[in-house]
């Protein structure tokens, strides 16, 4: 009499045998459909529409693929409001100058705020302050200057790390590229990337309510996206020193 | 301490996460890759559910695009074979739907091939043959559900929680279903072994 176990085993035994279709050539067809789809061909638009922006005179947003991220070029950036002191009393005073939200006493209780987990780029360690900005969903670490970085247009500015997630409106970053900057695609371990560096450009961040609050003068920065999160680092390092440390995030 | 910045250097082939990462930051090749690996698993997931080849090369295939559209909710923590087999088998159903005239599917086994190992006699290879036969036509005369339950975990070796993701249900139903359906079969065997 036949038991469970040997039907079982025979089952097994027929799957070896079992004359299924020929398997079609799915993989060439699945990467022409989501090459159709993929930035590639978004960069080449972007280049020609900023070219025709230009010259135009005009502003332009452009979507670039990178959730969460838009980059807009215009012929004049906006005044930079005047901004407190440096020298502010407090140890959020950077983050109180730069709105980067509220100050938090370590990576774990900012991860319980925002809701997920900020990731660190090993070569910088750990940051010296870390903010979250519920408005924006926007994590910030920060770091001072020292050797090996060098502090960037904001002397108490080493580098900064601005995280969100990918479910946040897609207004949540802004850029706003005055024309003497480049915008650069790059590539961050395989993933795609911009390099956006050569001359200040403005830096928002747009509240959920699609309006911003905050201008102010950058460096050079490197955004990206990274699993669920996108990413900016704000810093005075090389295109290739930042590409690298954004290598290294963990 | 501030360490000197150094690229990251790669010295072993990279795993499924890893090529997971890769293609949810973006790179098409990584994605490819995983294409690649899970067409067949796909394909013929696809198969058992719609019973046509043409139907389930299109499922896989809009189940591959669909995936990649879905790759920033997959979670880097879960399992990329399961999240994929949900998204293929609801393309797979999708289709079934929409044609439902068409006929149950019936598997078929290539002749000849099996021996039965360790006993060579040829009345065990007969009788063998004889089980193999009536196997198959209880499979192929079972219900749908039953017939893809089995497929998918004895046919395709899918585990349970990628079973359970390709049909849509839940773990506990794929256990009872599989009891239900292994019973039927053993019954249909017996006029077999007597």
């Amino acid at each position: 009499m036949a038991d469970e176990a040997r039907v079982e085993r025979l089952l097994a035994e027929m799957a070896a045998d079992v004359e299924w279709p020929p398997t079609p050539d799915i993989a060439s067809r699945v990467g022409r459909r989501i090459r159709r789809r993929r930035p590639g061909l978004t960069v080449l638009l972007l280049a020609a529409a900023l070219a025709g922006a230009l010259a135009l005179g005009t502003a332009i947003t452009l979507y670039v693929g990178l959730r969460g991220v838009t980059i807009s070029r215009v012929q004049s950036l906006p005044t930079t409001p005047a901004s407190p002191s440096a020298s502010s009393a407090g140890a959020a005073a950077v983050g109180t100058r730069l709105k980067l939200g509220s100050l938090y006493p370590s990576l774990a209780a900012v991860q319980q705020a925002a809701g997920f987990r900020p990731l660190v780029p090993t070569s910088l360690g750990e940051p010296d302050q870390v903010y979250y900005r519920a408005d924006a969903g926007v994590v910030t670490l920060l770091y001072r200057p020292r050797p090996g970085l060098p502090a960037t247009s904001d002397p108490e500015v080493g580098a900064l790390v601005m995280e969100l997630r990918a479910s946040v409106d897609q207004g949540s970053f802004g850029k706003m590229v005055g024309t003497g900057a480049t915008i650069e695609p790059v590539s961050v371990h395989g993933g795609r990337g911009y390099w956006i560096s050569g001359a200040p450009h403005g830096f928002l961040i747009y509240q959920r309510t699609g309006t911003y609050d905050e201008f102010r003068l950058t460096g050079d920065v490197l955004v990206w996206t990274e699993g669920e999160l996108t990413i900016r680092i704000e810093s005075a390092l090389s295109r290739d020193q930042a590409v690298a440390a954004a290598s290294g995030v963990r | 301490m501030y360490a000197v910045l150094v690229p990251q250097v790669e010295g072993r082939p990279p795993d499924e996460a890893e090529i997971v990462q890769r293609a949810q930051r973006g790179d098409v090749h990584a994605y490819e890759e995983l294409v690649q690996r899970y067409t067949q698993m796909a394909f013929r997931c696809a198969y058992l559910v719609t019973g046509s080849a043409a139907e389930a090369e299109d499922a896989a295939q809009d189940a591959f695009v669909k995936a990649y559209q879905a790759l920033p909710r997959f979670r880097p923590e879960g399992s990329f074979r399961p999240w994929l087999l949900r998204i293929v088998g609801n393309e797979a159903r999708n289709r079934r739907r929409a044609d439902r005239r068409r006929a149950a599917l019936q598997l078929r086994l290539e002749e000849g091939l099996r021996r039965s190992a360790g006993d060579p006699s040829p009345e065990a290879q007969a009788e063998a043959a004889e089980e193999r036969k009536a196997l198959l036509s209880a499979l192929n005369g079972m219900v749908q559900d039953d017939r893809e339950v089995i497929g998918c975990r004895y046919l395709l070796q899918l585990s349970v929680e990628e079973t359970a993701a390709a049909l849509a249900v839940p773990e506990g139903t794929v256990k009872s279903r599989l009891a239900r359906a292994l019973g039927r079969l053993r019954e249909s065997m017996e006029p077999v072994r007597g």
